[in-house]
């Protein structure tokens, strides 16, 4: 199990430059919109196995809040350049749904922390948005198989 | 001591299965920009490339026109649950009306990328019965308008997926419809199962249904999506193959240098 603040000035966290600043811009949008709104907090939990993730789920607090609120997000980009052959990334500003971003800004962590959860047992993991500390907590997890043994048995 | 490889240079192409984590256009030149090889599957091809849920991003339009300006050797294909939508969707075949939006989008990804067939993963019991996969399966090939191949699965905690005993690989090869055969599913149906059922993985491999194998290995207890590094049981079933049939590699690369496993830049 791998836990992390997700504190994107903090050294030593591998992020990409561009996947740093990112993900300190959209960490920062996010929360700044749910104070906006009123959501104390957000759980973004994943899961997934067979070859395939789930989608995330949100669980907010107070529960009857409403996540269609709209933000901006930092959204990264490509462009294939054939004259470089290429490809060339940026990154766009672009309005989305608070429940959209908290799905976007999952992905990228689990592009940094979780590659290949499907994979194996499967595996999954959470995020905690608390917008009243302005931190975001992830943790996450893999399934294993456990074998119980009944002992050696000389026949 | 592992075994030569099997196959011809270039006859098993790279899913980008290969590239957990990354976003679709960087695992599609991850694949095409360094030499790729597997002790047992040989020189891999990117001739065709498998567009997979292991990787990120929207499949937009531009998208799709991009990566084929980037790759124009290569024919790209969808499979099971890629990203096509800005939420992520749990669709498997066994959940088609349940999902149509997702099918929907996916069936104009598919038209985007030229593809010319689409695989997706049986799915779950409690979505469908084996009766209702297989009709869900036309249904999805009308939308697609092209063969959509159903991969099986394995033996599971509470026996949730579908086609996941040799009895329904059995069924699933008498339907006739298209089928993805993955081999390293059969691995763990035959661990569990603890027998191997040859005659029939032979009979799936030669059929004319079966439009894709992927390759990979695991310990038998889950889809661990190793690189072939021991020759697997399965090996003596290969020379089967139909000829028409794709080859994909779905062993992970960014983990493989120790398994088997050699990409050049």
């Amino acid at each position: 199990m791998t836990t992390v603040q997700i504190d994107t000035e903090a050294e030593g966290l591998n992020f990409s430059d561009e996947r740093r600043r990112r993900l300190t811009l959209n960490k920062d949008a996010i929360l700044t919109a749910m104070r906006a709104a009123g959501i104390t907090s957000v759980t973004a939990s994943y899961t997934g196995e067979g070859d395939e993730g789930s989608p995330t789920d949100l669980q907010a607090e107070p529960a009857d809040v409403d996540l269609d609120v709209e933000l901006t997000m930092a959204v990264q980009t490509s462009e294939w350049d054939e004259a470089q052959r290429c490809w060339a990334w940026s990154d766009i500003e672009t309005r989305m749904t608070l429940d959209e971003a908290m799905s976007a800004f999952v992905d990228e962590v689990i592009q940094e922390y979780h590659a290949g959860f499907e994979d194996g047992e499967g595996g999954g993991g959470e995020l905690m948005f608390d917008a009243a500390a302005m931190t975001v907590t992830y943790n996450n997890f893999n399934y294993v198989v456990e074998r119980d043994y009944a002992g050696e048995i000389l026949l | 001591m592992p075994a030569k490889s099997f196959f011809e240079p270039g006859r098993v192409c790279l899913s980008l299965a290969a590239f957990p984590g990354l976003r679709h256009e960087e695992a599609a030149h991850a694949a095409a920009g360094g030499h790729h090889e597997e002790l047992l599957l040989g020189v891999l091809s990117t001739s065709h490339l498998q567009l997979v849920p292991q990787n990120f991003g929207v499949l937009t339009e531009n998208l799709c026109a991009a990566l084929q300006r980037a790759h124009p050797g290569t024919r790209f294909r969808l499979h099971a649950n890629v990203r096509v939508l800005p939420r992520h969707q749990h669709a498997d075949l066994s959940g088609f009306d349940l999902f149509l939006p997702w099918f929907i989008q996916a069936a104009k990804v598919h038209r985007w990328l030229r593809a010319e067939v689409y695989s997706a993963h049986a799915g779950r019991r409690r979505e469908a019965t084996m009766e209702q996969l297989l009709d869900n399966a036309r249904r999805a090939a009308d939308l697609f308008e092209c063969p959509v191949a159903i991969e099986g699965h394995y033996p599971s905690a509470g026996d949730q997926y579908l086609v996941a005993s040799w009895k329904e690989y059995q069924q699933l090869l008498e339907s006739r419809l298209p089928f993805a055969l993955d081999l390293s599913h059969l691995h763990i149906v035959a661990t569990s199962s603890g027998r191997i059922e040859a005659t029939l993985v032979k009979e799936m491999l030669s059929s004319d249904s079966c439009l894709e194998v992927h390759v990979s290995t695991n310990d038998g207890q889950g889809d661990q999506h190793r690189i072939c590094a021991d020759t697997p049981w399965w090996a003596d079933c290969i020379a089967s193959i139909h000829p028409h049939a794709v080859i994909f590699s779905e062993g992970n690369h960014r983990l493989g240098k120790h398994e088997g496993g050699r990409h050049v830049q």
